[in-house]
């Protein structure tokens, strides 16, 4: 069995502190709850007549619930979280009967590799699909290419900018089978839509994609790398089981930030990493529809953790599954220095080994934020600095934690702006 | 990138492309490019953005001054979690929470100032408790943000924003230098008090009332002389609530005057005679006529002159509030005596008078004076009716607000009990089941949830136990988890 959560960690899974209170009103319509293991399940009375039937599974954590809320975690499965780590939940020899089959699905699920939203499916590709695949896409960047010309050809300001227009040709691109490219011509409508100075962004985009067609029709005469590169940013599924496959490299990794995003119901899971020795970065990707269940639980953040990480192919390569880890995870309390002028070479060596790059991560280690005029930025004891960007609730947070004195800030820089994602101080991570 | 953006606006079937203006290192990398306009245009825009983007240098800026030091203790983690989810829920507690949280000698950790800023701001039943708990940290960083700068008004005596600031500012000004500096508050007051325009003037005589002492009669005296009737009116209110003056004394004056005490062998009587008319004097000192169909219009001079007359003169004329009040009145004064009384006693803050009212009046005590009253008579007002059916009579309400927690353990039974005895009726069903729903008891719950003693929790479970109610069983249950979690919540704090 586990030691009941504090109060602390029960509010820190909590989507909003407005659920956490209703949460704990909660308490005295429970009944049928128990825990064994790291399951927790248990019966709320709500003001229908049927009980709600919630379930928590602690790696993750996940949480199941059968109340129609949309939060994650509904208030139900919080106040069994509540309940729990007030010691109001029985050990049981078995889960109850609503909350086993669940509970067994997951447990299947984590016994495999646990897979998420754009992997490809296990078994070995078929070199004749791969190929059939490949001709798939290279006829459909060359009527992308005819596209792109004919546009720069009869000019911008005659362009269909219309989402409409954008879409026709994405989805032209999807029937390709090249989503990543689909992506970038479908955010390009809304860039469209919000930015005054969209035909620079238009041509940059356009250019960029015109340079991902030309490196896709040479790709057998590439460095392998790079050819991964392409791949992966027109949208070629990459197998797990291959990256498991690839040498790992093993090092002591600082977690530096997590963080959830939510795009049309797909969830994804982000942990940021950095070698402790290497200061090689490592971005960890988890998936998951519907709901943040994820399958694998995420590396702590301010832990350091000793494993072993398999990094996705490319010549700039960043995105990593977690292999085996050597150890338990400590806690950190120093990061060692990192300057603007050293973040800003890793972008520029990042950049020239893979030119479709959009932004690299970043850690600066003594940097105080300023608020001038409307405009972020982060400044060194020499005055040099670099705007930072991102939701203002965050930035305002990161400007009070510093008050005004150096802070550590990690985030990602984009050639413009870097956007905080954690900072450091005091010898704690706090992820903003 | 202009010439390249220019060319793609108007299309290379129009117009010819140049990279003369490109950055010598871009443009001597595009003479290996070949292909068709189009293609060429896109291949240099590629070029030119990775060098650009390749070489973004870092520029300069400033950086804030320094926020001052705060050697008060950070929160405990986990009390930080829970004042936000008590925030979000608007929770009870939370006056007593800031209370052990200030007392205590708390800050706010730093990475939730912003937040709490978010909630002061958005609401102002905790503001000032908020804004205590984040401190200097918090007043650094929203006197940076345009939103929340308002919040931390700087409250310097500087006259300045009185002399020259809207008349919301100036008004803030007064008040606020009121509290710090009242004697400077009123002599900038005079200074400009003949130039004033006259719709500002009885609020800024209104704000005289904090900070109020005797320096401040004479420009009251003045103001009761104004043109204005809102400022007369603000004047004599304001001058209602010092005793001491001679605004009081020309009140006692008027009620010596007017009350009588006539001295009996067995008892004596207090006969009230108020004039026909009104003197010019008694005019000035804001004494009007105020048509009330219950009573006789000079029933009305009565109750305003002694609702403005000092206290203190009963103690000379009859000897102590006790005496006062149990004093026989002529028939039909008295409604209109204690009505004064309690007037005079709010507006004095008489400690002494607003018990012997309670003593007196009991359920019926202006409410006003009820914070005045010590805790053990109210308790003790609620324990003498203990026989009754329903100690949660609706009457009662009051006095449950005004009695402070924790509650004595008789009185906390008491009410458990009663709510047992409402669960049982509600279990018992009939026509008449609704009147017994949880629903109708929600004040008297919601006040258990602070004002119990943690002991009730004992209680309170075996009232759920008992319950037959499923809606009071777990009625009971939530009351007994939330007092167990105040009780955690507060204890954290020490």
């Amino acid at each position: 069995m586990t030691s009941p959560w504090t109060a602390g960690q029960v509010a820190s899974v909590a989507p909003d502190a407005a659920s956490l209170a209703a949460a704990r009103k909660l308490a005295g319509s429970w009944s049928h709850a128990g825990y064994k293991g790291l399951a927790l399940w248990g019966l709320c009375q709500g003001s229908g007549s049927k009980p709600y039937q919630a379930v928590v599974d602690l790696r993750g954590p996940a949480y199941k619930c059968s109340c129609p809320s949309r939060k994650f975690p509904c208030k139900h499965a919080l106040g069994l979280l509540v309940e729990w780590s007030e010691g109001r939940v029985p050990s049981a020899a078995e889960p109850a009967d609503f909350a086993a089959e669940w509970l067994l699905r997951r447990e299947e699920k984590a016994e495999g590799t646990g897979e998420g939203g754009d992997e490809a499916p296990k078994k070995a590709p078929d070199p004749a699909t791969a190929q059939k695949r490949a001709d798939r896409v290279a006829s459909g960047l060359a009527e992308l290419d005819l596209w792109i010309t004919d546009q720069i050809r009869s000019g911008l300001a005659a362009m269909d900018t219309s989402w409409a227009g954008f879409d026709a040709i994405a989805a032209r691109m999807v029937d390709a089978q090249a989503p990543g490219i689909a992506g970038t011509l479908r955010a390009l409508a809304g860039t469209v839509a919000s930015t005054e100075n969209w035909p620079e962004k238009v041509l940059d985009e356009l250019a960029r994609l015109h340079l991902l067609v030309t490196a896709h029709q040479k790709l057998s005469e590439l460095p392998e790398d790079l050819v991964h590169s392409v791949k992966a940013h027109v949208g070629y599924p990459v197998s797990t089981d291959s990256v498991m496959e690839s040498t790992p490299v093993h090092e002591n990794w600082m977690v530096l930030g997590s963080g959830i995003t939510e795009e049309k119901r797909l969830f994804t899971r982000t942990v940021w990493m950095r070698g402790r020795t290497s200061r090689r970065w490592a971005m960890l990707l988890d998936f998951s529809h519907g709901a943040p269940n994820f399958s694998t639980e995420a590396p702590p953040v301010g832990f350091l953790v000793d494993a072993d990480l398999h990094f996705y192919p490319g010549a700039a390569a960043l995105r990593a599954r977690l292999g085996a880890t050597h150890s338990e995870p400590q806690p950190f309390t120093t990061l060692p220095s990192g300057s603007i002028d050293a973040a800003l070479q890793e972008f520029t060596d990042a950049l020239a080994a893979d030119p479709w790059l959009r932004s690299w991560p970043a850690m600066i280690s003594s940097v105080v934020p300023s608020f001038v005029d409307g405009a972020w930025f982060l400044v060194d004891e020499s005055g040099a600095a670099l705007r930072a960007e991102g939701d203002s609730d965050l930035l305002w947070k990161l400007l009070g934690i510093s008050g005004g004195y150096p802070v550590a800030v990690c985030g990602t820089w984009n050639a413009q702006a870097l956007t905080p994602i954690s900072v450091f101080t005091g010898g704690q991570v706090i992820v903003l | 990138m202009s010439t390249l953006i220019s060319a793609a606006l108007l299309g290379t079937a129009r117009t010819a492309i140049t990279f003369e203006e490109l950055p010598t290192a871009v443009r001597s990398s595009t003479r290996e490019l070949d292909g068709d306009p189009a293609e060429l245009l896109l291949a240099a825009a590629a070029l030119e953005k990775a060098y650009r983007r390749g070489g973004a240098g870092a520029i300069t800026a400033t950086v804030p001054t320094l926020a001052p030091g705060d050697v008060r203790f950070t929160l405990p983690e986990s009390s930080s979690a829970h004042l936000l989810s008590m925030l979000a829920a608007k929770a009870t507690l939370l006056d007593e929470w800031f209370a052990v949280a200030l007392s205590r000698n708390y800050r706010a950790p730093d990475h939730l100032v912003a937040e709490l800023l978010s909630f002061a701001r958005a609401s102002e039943t905790h503001r000032e408790s908020i804004l205590q708990l984040v401190g200097e940290r918090g007043r650094w960083l929203a006197a940076q943000n345009p939103e929340w700068s308002k919040l931390v008004r700087t409250r310097d005596a500087n006259p300045d924003v009185w002399r020259h600031g809207s008349s919301a500012q100036r008004t803030q000004w007064l008040m606020d230098t009121r509290r710090t500096d009242p004697t400077l508050a009123l002599a900038e007051l005079r200074k400009s008090w003949g130039t004033e325009r006259g719709e500002q003037k009885a609020a800024f005589v209104s704000a005289l009332a904090i900070g109020l002492s005797t320096d401040d009669q004479a420009l009251l005296e003045e103001a009761l002389d104004d043109r204005r009737k809102d400022v007369r009116r603000a004047a004599a209110d304001v001058l209602g609530r010092l005793p001491e003056s001679e605004f009081g004394e020309r009140m006692a004056a008027r009620v010596q005057e007017w009350v009588r005490v006539e001295r009996k062998l067995l008892r004596s009587t207090m006969v009230v005679l108020p004039p026909e008319e009104l003197d010019g004097p008694a005019r000035r000192d804001g004494i009007e006529d105020r048509p009330n169909p219950h009573t006789d219009y000079r029933a009305e001079y009565v109750r305003q002159v002694i609702s403005a007359t000092p206290l203190s003169l009963w103690n000379n004329m009859i000897g102590g509030a006790k005496k006062t009040l149990g004093m026989s009145v002529d028939e039909g004064w008295e409604p209109i005596l204690h009505d004064a009384w309690s007037n005079a006693a709010a507006a004095q803050n008489n400690v002494e008078w607003a018990l012997e009212l309670f003593n007196t009046r009991g359920v019926a005590t202006d409410r006003r004076l009820l914070p005045l009253v010590p805790a053990k008579a109210l308790a003790d007002l609620l324990r003498a009716g203990n026989g009754d059916a329903n100690v949660l009579h609706p009457g009662r309400a009051a006095i449950y607000d005004a009695l402070r927690g924790p509650w004595p353990e008789d009185i906390t039974r008491a009410v458990v009990a009663q709510w047992e005895r409402v669960a049982a009726r509600r279990a018992d069903g009939g026509a008449k089941a609704g009147e017994f729903s949880r629903y109708k008891y929600v004040a008297s719950l919601r006040l258990a949830e602070t004002r119990f003693p943690y002991s009730a929790v004992t209680l309170l479970n075996r009232a759920a136990e008992r319950a037959r109610d499923p809606d009071w069983r777990q009625t009971f249950a939530r009351t007994a988890s939330a007092i167990t979690h105040r009780k955690t919540l507060l204890e954290e704090l020490t």
